[in-house]
C-alpha cells in the first residue's frame, strides 16, 4: 500500500499479531540483509500516542518499505513494525523519492519527531538484524499486545463543530456557577510561618461539567479553534456574572479579592472580550468599589493579532488590572519568546518531562524563566511535588494546580471541625466547585470558601498577608 | 443568486480587483514619471456622492458618462477601492472630455426645486451633496503625478472591508457546517489564485522567486456564505481554514495540476499538515519540486500546539519542504525568533507604520524576511533601505516572469 491509499479509517486498521508472527516467520527463512524496525509508539506517556504520531509515522515507514521491499504492520497496541532489506540493492517498480528514509536512518528520523513529546526518544525505537537478533524479534511478535489503554482521540471533524455549538447552547442556559470550577494560585514563602500566601483564585469553564450537562462525551479542547469560539461565548457570560456579584459577597465577588485570606479573581478571558462594552462596564464597576482582578490572555490570542491585543492590554492597565499571560507550555518556551510581552504574571504549565529535558533543552527553559523573571512565574498545572521541586530550584515561588489543591485541602481538613464526615478528595472537590450543587455536604462553607485554611477557634479567620501586587504593566506607545 | 455572481451582474468589481487596479494605475504613473511622457487624467470622486447615491445604477451610469474619455487613444479605466474612477489618457478630443465630465456631473441632483427631480433632493437634504467641481478633478501628467500616487498609497493602506461585509453577521459553528459541507462539493480551482513573491536583484529588477497559491477567501465567503462574513469570528474563520487547506491540498494533488509549475508557498495549518490529505500532496509532488515547496503558519497555530507544530516542522524538513512564519507583525518580530522557531523564512506584513522601525535591529537574517502586502511605493523603499530583497505585493512586478531558480 503507497501513503495515496492511506484514508483516515486506516488509523485504527491493525494487523493481528498472528499475521505479523508469520510474516516474521517467512522473513526469516531469508534473513540475510533484513531488518525490522519498531517504532514502540504504546510506550509514550500519557496521553499517548496522538493520530498524526502514527499517521505520519506510518507514511514514512510506507515509504522506506516502498523502496526496501518491506511490509509495515500496526499492531493493537499501536506500536508500528517494519520488516524490510537493510539498505541493498534497488528498488522495484516505485517511484523513488530522494527523501525516503533508509531502514538504519529511521531511528534519527523518529528521534527527531518525538522530541517534543518524550526526553529519551531513541527508547522507543529498536532495530534487530533478522539475521543476528531474530530471537529478540521473535520474543517481541509473539508476546501478544493489547489494544492502547487510552485510545487515540477521534478525529471526527465535523462531529467537533457540532459538539461546540451544542456545548454552547448549553452554556447559554445553564447556571453559570454549574459549569465555572475554581482554583486557588499560592505564593510559596519558605521559612515564614504562614508557609503561602493565596496569590489568586481563577475561576475557568469546567469543559467536562459542560459536556456532562450535554450527556456527551467529546473532547470540546481538541480543535484549539473551535474552543477559543467557545470562550468567547462564556466570556459574555463570566463578565456579566462577575459584574452582577460585586458588592454582594459570593465566590464571583470582585470586591472582596485581595484582602486577607481571600485572593483577587482571575478570569481568563478572550481578547473579544476585553474589548467589549461588558469589560468596560465591569472595569468601572470595580473601580468604584476598589476591587481587582487578575485578568489572563492565552498567548495564543495574544499572538493571533497583536493589535487587537494591545488594545486589550491597554484596558485591562487602564481598569488597574493584572495581566496575566496563560497558555505557556515549557515547548512555547523552546520556539518563542514571551518575555517582550511583559505580563506582569505568566502561567508557565508544568510537565513532568521538565526535570528530564535534553541539556541543551533545560539550559534554554532556565534562561527563559530567568529573562521573563522567576518571580513573574506561576508555575501551572503543579500536579506533583515534583513540580514544586523543579520551580524552587529555579526560584520560583508561585503555583497551582492539583498539588496546591491538595495542600490546600489538607490544611482545611486538619482545621475544619467537620472534617470527620469528609475525605480529602471531596473537599477539594467541593472547594473547586461555586455552584451549591457542587459543594453539597460540606457543613463549613466558610473554610471551604477562605484560600487558605484557618483556626476555627479563633475569634476571626485570620487575614493572612495579602499578596504584593505584581508590578503592574506599564503599556508604552 | 450569489453575492459574488450579483456582484459581477451589476458590474461591481472585487475589493481584491480594485486593489490590483490600484496597483496597475500606479504603475502605469512611475512609467509615466520615468518616461516623461504626457498624459491627461480625471478622478472621477464616486465616493464623495452620498451613500443613497452610490447604488448599482449610479455606478453603470457614471461608467457610461465617461465613455467617450475610455475610448480616447491608449486610454485605460481604473476603478479604485473606494469606488472612484480614474482614467488616464494620450490623447483625446476636447469634446470626450466635456461629453464626459457633463455626464458625471448630471449624476448630481439639480438645484432647481421646480424641475421633477426636486423629490430627490429632499429626500438627500439630509446628506451632504458634493459640489460639482468636487466630483471631477482633471490633472496632467507627469506634473501631477503625486496626487495620484498620494491617493493610491491612502487607499491600499487602508485596505478597507467594504461595508457589506462587514455588515455581515459572523458565522456560528452551524453555519460553519454548512459551508464546510458547501465546500466539500465545490469546485475550488474557481477559486484558486497566486501571489508573486520576487526578489530583488542586485540590479534593482524584481525576479519572480515563488508564488504563493490559495484560495480566495473572499470570494469563497460571497459564493457560499453571501448573507455572512466569514472572517468576522477570527477562531470560526480559522477553523475554516482547516477545510480550505483540505481542498487546497486536493486540488494541487490533482493529476497535472503541477506540471511544469515552479516553486510556490502554501498557507497550511500545522493540523493540515499532519492531516491525510497532506500526505497524499506529498505523493503527488513531482520530483522536480521537491524542495521547491514553502509551507507557511502563523504564529497563533505555533502557540496553540507547539508539539504538534515541532512533529510537523521536523516532518516537513525530512521531506524536504520549506517553512515560513507568516503574518508576523513588527511587534511580533522580537517573539519568533527564526532560530529558535526552526522556520526557514518570516513574512512580515507590511503597515505605513513600519517607516519608524529599524528592522536591521530586530531581525538577524534580514534576507530571510518577505516583506507582504508591499502594495506601495513607500513600502518597497523602506523594505529595500532595510535589506529586505523578497517581496510580495501589488507594486512588484518581475522584469522576467520566469522563476529565479535557485535553492533556498
Amino acid at each position: 500500500m503507497s501513503v495515496t491509499d492511506l484514508r483516515p479509517s486506516d488509523l485504527s486498521a491493525t494487523a493481528s499479531d498472528g499475521q505479523l508472527q508469520d510474516a516474521t516467520l517467512r522473513a526469516l527463512r531469508q534473513p540475510a540483509g533484513r531488518v525490522a524496525v519498531v517504532l514502540h509508539l504504546s510506550r509514550l506517556p500519557p496521553p499517548g500516542a496522538r493520530p498524526h504520531h502514527r499517521r505520519i509515522a506510518r507514511a514514512l515507514m510506507q515509504d522506506t518499505a516502498a523502496k526496501f521491499d518491506g511490509q509495515v504492520f500496526v499492531r493493537p497496541s499501536g506500536d508500528l513494525v517494519l520488516l524490510c532489506r537493510r539498505g541493498q540493492g534497488q528498488a522495484r517498480g516505485v517511484s523513488l523519492k530522494a527523501t525516503t528514509a533508509e531502514p538504519l536512518d529511521l531511528p534519527e528520523v523518529f528521534a527527531r519527531l518525538l522530541r517534543a513529546d518524550v526526553s529519551d526518544p531513541a527508547r522507543f525505537v529498536s532495530v534487530w538484524s533478522l539475521e543476528h537478533e531474530s530471537e529478540v524479534l521473535l520474543t517481541y511478535t509473539s508476546t501478544r499486545t493489547r489494544p492502547a489503554a487510552t485510545p487515540p482521540p477521534r478525529e471526527d471533524f465535523a462531529g467537533q463543530t457540532t459538539l461546540v455549538d451544542a456545548l454552547g447552547r448549553v452554556m447559554d442556559q445553564v447556571n453559570l456557577g454549574d459549569v465555572v470550577q475554581r482554583q486557588t494560585a499560592i505564593t510559596l514563602r519558605p521559612g515564614e510561618a504562614a508557609g503561602f500566601t493565596p496569590l489568586y483564585r481563577e475561576m475557568s469553564l469546567a469543559v467536562p461539567a459542560l459536556q456532562a450537562r450535554l450527556a456527551q462525551s467529546g473532547q470540546a479542547r481538541i480543535d484549539p479553534f473551535l474552543f477559543r469560539h467557545l470562550a468567547a461565548r462564556l466570556d459574555q457570560r463570566m463578565l456579566s456574572g462577575v459584574a452582577a456579584s460585586l458588592g454582594r459577597g459570593g465566590p464571583l465577588d470582585p470586591s472582596s479579592g485581595g484582602q486577607g485570606a481571600l485572593p483577587m479573581l482571575q478570569l481568563t478571558l478572550t481578547v473579544a472580550g476585553i474589548l467589549s462594552q461588558a469589560f468596560a462596564g465591569l472595569a468601572q464597576a470595580c473601580r468604584r468599589v476598589g476591587a481587582s482582578l487578575a485578568i489572563g490572555v492565552d498567548a495564543m490570542e495574544v499572538a493571533a493579532d497583536r493589535a487587537r491585543f494591545e488594545q486589550a492590554r491597554a484596558r485591562i492597565v487602564e481598569a488597574g488590572f493584572i495581566f496575566v499571560l496563560s497558555g505557556v507550555s515549557h515547548l512555547a518556551l523552546l520556539i518563542a519568546d514571551p518575555a517582550p510581552w511583559q505580563p506582569d504574571l505568566l502561567k508557565l504549565d508544568w510537565s513532568p518531562r521538565l526535570p528530564d529535558l535534553p541539556e541543551g533543552d533545560g539550559a534554554a527553559i532556565d534562561a527563559a524563566v530567568a529573562e521573563i523573571g522567576a518571580e513573574r512565574i506561576v508555575l501551572h498545572r503543579a500536579d506533583s511535588e515534583a513540580a514544586l521541586h523543579w520551580g524552587l530550584a529555579r526560584g520560583i515561588r508561585r503555583f497551582q494546580g492539583r498539588h496546591v489543591d491538595v495542600m490546600l485541602g489538607a490544611g482545611r481538613i486538619v482545621s475544619c471541625s467537620g472534617a470527620a464526615g469528609c475525605n480529602l478528595r471531596q473537599c477539594i472537590e467541593r472547594a473547586g466547585s461555586i455552584a451549591p450543587s457542587g459543594r453539597a455536604g460540606c457543613t463549613n462553607l466558610s473554610m471551604l470558601d477562605h484560600a487558605v485554611p484557618f483556626n476555627p477557634n479563633a475569634a476571626s479567620p485570620p487575614q493572612a498577608a495579602a499578596e504584593p501586587r505584581p508590578a503592574v504593566t506599564q503599556v508604552t506607545a | 443568486m450569489t453575492a459574488l455572481s450579483r456582484r459581477q451582474e451589476e458590474g461591481q468589481i472585487s475589493p481584491d480587483q480594485a486593489r490590483r487596479n490600484t496597483a496597475r494605475m500606479v504603475a502605469l504613473v512611475q512609467e509615466c514619471m520615468s518616461s516623461g511622457i504626457a498624459r491627461q487624467a480625471c478622478i472621477v470622486h464616486l465616493s464623495r456622492l452620498p451613500p443613497s447615491m452610490q447604488r448599482p445604477h449610479h455606478l453603470r451610469m457614471a461608467r457610461s458618462a465617461i465613455e467617450p474619455l475610455v475610448q480616447a487613444d491608449r486610454a485605460r479605466l481604473f476603478e479604485l477601492p473606494n469606488r472612484d474612477l480614474v482614467v488616464i489618457w494620450r490623447d483625446a478630443s476636447d469634446n470626450a472630455v466635456s461629453k464626459s465630465r457633463e455626464g458625471i456631473v448630471q449624476l448630481l441632483p439639480p438645484n432647481d426645486p421646480a424641475r421633477p427631480q426636486a423629490d430627490l433632493a429632499a429626500a438627500l437634504a439630509s446628506e451632504p451633496i458634493p459640489e460639482q467641481s468636487d466630483l471631477w478633478e482633471h490633472l496632467t501628467l507627469p506634473h501631477d503625478a503625486g496626487r495620484l500616487l498620494v491617493l493610491a498609497e491612502d487607499l491600499l493602506s487602508r485596505n478597507e472591508v467594504p461595508a457589506a461585509l462587514r455588515a455581515a453577521p459572523p458565522l456560528d459553528p452551524a453555519a460553519l457546517l454548512e459551508v464546510e459541507a458547501l465546500l466539500s462539493q465545490a469546485d475550488v480551482a474557481r477559486f484558486a489564485r497566486r501571489k508573486q513573491i520576487c526578489v530583488r536583484t542586485v540590479d534593482g529588477n524584481f525576479r519572480l522567486r515563488w508564488e504563493k497559491r490559495y484560495l480566495s477567501i473572499e470570494e469563497i465567503g460571497a459564493s457560499l456564505a453571501p448573507d455572512r462574513s466569514v472572517t468576522a469570528d477570527p477562531w470560526l474563520f480559522r477553523r475554516l481554514t482547516r477545510s480550505l487547506d483540505s481542498r487546497m491540498l486536493a486540488l494541487l494533488a490533482s493529476p497535472d495540476e503541477l506540471q511544469g509549475a515552479g516553486a510556490f508557498s502554501l498557507n497550511l495549518n500545522v493540523g493540515s499538515v499532519l492531516a491525510p490529505d497532506f500526505l497524499r500532496f506529498d505523493e503527488a509532488l513531482p520530483s522536480s519540486l521537491r524542495s521547491q515547496v514553502i509551507l507557511n503558519v502563523s504564529p497563533s497555530d505555533v502557540l496553540a500546539d507547539p508539539s504538534a507544530f515541532m512533529f510537523a516542522r521536523d516532518f516537513a524538513r525530512s521531506r524536504a519542504y520549506h517553512l515560513l512564519l507568516r503574518d508576523v507583525s513588527m511587534e511580533l518580530l522580537p517573539m519568533f525568533p527564526l532560530s529558535r522557531i526552526g522556520a526557514d523564512f518570516i513574512e512580515l506584513t507590511w503597515t505605513p507604520a513600519l517607516v519608524r522601525e529599524d528592522l536591521r535591529r530586530m531581525v538577524q537574517d534580514i534576507g530571510r524576511v518577505v516583506l507582504s502586502g508591499a502594495d506601495t511605493p513607500q513600502a518597497v523603499t523602506w523594505g529595500h533601505v532595510n535589506g529586505v530583497t523578497l517581496f510580495q505585493g501589488q507594486s512588484i512586478l518581475p522584469a522576467d516572469p520566469r522563476f529565479l531558480r535557485d535553492r533556498f
